[in-house]
């Protein structure tokens, strides 16, 4: 895998924490040691933190040819038995869970499985290979122009795939990162920013909305040079704010768009075109493809027409899995069908439009509306039916008995009350064909 | 009502807790209903509850209910 050959390359500061600075040959060294407990294609649960033992253990597996699927925590183990993991790693311990098996064994280039959605007891799986990988980190290097002299901070969890495609890129290059578990709204996390004179910060539309709420404009932060944003879309008042900031301080915002099945980095807006193009996606990463498809598959040619959003790369992953006998399949076709609906302008910038599948971010993590009323009802609230859109959801229920199981349910996957809205109907409206009706839910919601 | 039980209340809606934990030792981070996003929540809600206008400093130091009550009195409100 390039990525590891590179890193074993590199030399200065790999990573810095609030107890170490961590050498690349240090880093390299560790994770050969953990390497050395783990097998070749034989599944591997990793407890993954934002610590420098994770990033060890992770380089680890990479080094290892061993797949992992990253937890964020041991409890975390039950929800992919499907899976049948040969070892639980957590803080560069190995624990073996079962015996090496030699006749399922994993596919050669098979390195990471990601969940898809922010739903518990989804099993479903990507599967990445360490060309998705790879394909991937090179061309968010190349279009973000980093090198050894940036240094980002962990200010998004490594499970996820933005927070570790930002690991992957700064050690591709030679780069280095702070490694934190504070927040944006810690003190020590700001302490943390000055101190280590951190040139970039990454953030979902939480965090530049909470920025600027903090009154961040204010700061004095003057290493800081770069800010990427994605995880959803951020309010074009809010961009429009950090334009104007960033015009002014000589820094470069990078708006992008991505899946976890794309690795998961699909487009960026250039930032000299942040105020320009307002909104938009902006284009293709390096060595990918977008294009528009109509209802009928049919490329979408004329600008400003809308289609379904269908990306094309090295990046694109192998496929889903749902157990562990899928852990043997190969690279399928490179094309992803997002399930977003888009435009294109006439000098070929990319809008985002609208969702042709249900599914809603909320806090950055994908949450599919039919798998929330599939989960629903099988606890028990067998009239419900859920809507929504970023960071807001609605669930409509026809009995009142049942809305402590909501709320529970909702408390697991920790969407904050702030975020949603139940709604006790009589009965869940239905159209003539029998389908629910979302569109009178949503009048009745008055909330999306 | 007193400014202390609009406190108690702001806070239980904004973490989506019960009153009764709602004590001056409670800390930001100590329970999974006070994690960042809720602190952004409760800090919206302290804000037009209390008609105050915190700043970066207020926010990021408010780190358990005490030093919410000490933020607030340097705002004028009085516990």
């Amino acid at each position: 895998m390039q990525l590891i050959e590179r890193i074993k390359q590199h030399t200065g500061i790999a990573l810095i924490d609030r107890q170490q600075v961590v050498s690349y040959e240090q880093l390299t060294q560790q994770a050969e040691q953990v390497a050395n407990q783990l097998a070749s294609h034989q599944l591997v649960a990793l407890v993954m933190e934002n610590s420098v033992a994770s990033i060890v253990d992770y380089l680890a597996c990479l080094m290892a040819r061993a797949p992992m699927i990253l937890i964020s925590d041991a409890e975390q183990l039950k929800q992919y038995a499907e899976y049948q993991p040969n070892f639980l790693l957590y803080n560069n311990q190995v624990t073996v869970l079962a015996p090496v098996n030699t006749t399922q064994q994993s596919h050669t280039d098979l390195r990471l499985l990601l969940s898809t959605s922010g739903s518990t007891g989804s099993p479903k799986m990507v599967r990445l290979s360490a060309q998705n990988l790879d394909a991937n980190t090179a061309a968010i290097v190349e279009y973000l122009e980093l090198d050894s002299t940036a240094r980002s901070i962990t200010s998004l969890p490594l499970t996820y795939s933005f927070g570790l495609s930002i690991l992957n890129s700064y050690l591709w290059v030679g780069a280095s990162l702070v490694v934190t578990e504070t927040s944006i709204t810690d003190k020590a996390f700001w302490a943390l920013m000055k101190e280590q004179a951190v040139t970039s910060f990454s953030g979902v539309p939480f965090h530049f909305e909470t920025l600027q709420r903090l009154r961040f404009f204010n700061m004095s932060l003057p290493a800081l040079k770069v800010f990427t944003q994605a995880g959803g879309k951020l309010r074009n008042e809010v961009l429009q704010a950090f334009a104007e900031h960033c015009q002014a301080n000589q820094q470069r915002f990078y708006v992008m768009y991505g899946q976890t099945e794309a690795a998961p980095r699909i487009s960026y807006l250039p930032p000299d075109y942040l105020l320009e193009k307002l909104g938009s996606i902006g284009i293709s990463v390096p060595r990918g493809e977008l294009t528009l498809v109509d209802e009928n598959g049919a490329k979408v040619t004329e600008p400003n027409q809308e289609g379904e959003l269908v990306y094309q790369g090295e990046n694109v992953m192998m496929g889903y899995a749902a157990n562990r006998v899928d852990l043997g399949l190969g690279q399928g076709k490179s094309v992803l069908h997002t399930g977003d609906l888009a435009k294109r302008d006439a000098e070929g910038y990319f809008y985002i439009t609208g969702r042709k599948s249900r599914f809603i971010k909320m806090q950055g993590k994908r949450i599919s509306l039919a798998h929330l009323e599939e989960t629903l009802k099988q606890r028990g609230v067998t009239e419900n039916a859920c809507l929504g859109q970023e960071d807001k959801l609605v669930i409509a229920y026809a009995d009142c008995q049942h809305q402590p199981t909501i709320v529970a349910y909702l408390q697991e996957l920790s969407v904050h009350p702030a975020f949603y809205q139940l709604i006790l109907l009589d009965r869940i409206p239905y159209t003539n064909s029998g389908k629910v009706d979302y569109p009178l839910l949503k009048r009745e919601a008055r909330w999306l | 009502m007193t400014n202390n039980e609009r406190l108690v209340a702001t806070f239980a809606t904004s973490l989506n807790i019960e009153a009764s934990q709602v004590v001056d030792a409670l800390e930001y981070n100590t329970i999974p209903q006070w994690d960042s996003v809720a602190h952004m929540v409760l800090v919206a809600a302290l804000e037009k509850e209390f008609d105050v206008m915190l700043d970066m400093d207020d926010i990021i130091e408010m780190s358990s209910v005490k030093i919410a009550k000490d933020i607030l009195a340097k705002h004028d409100v009085v516990f």
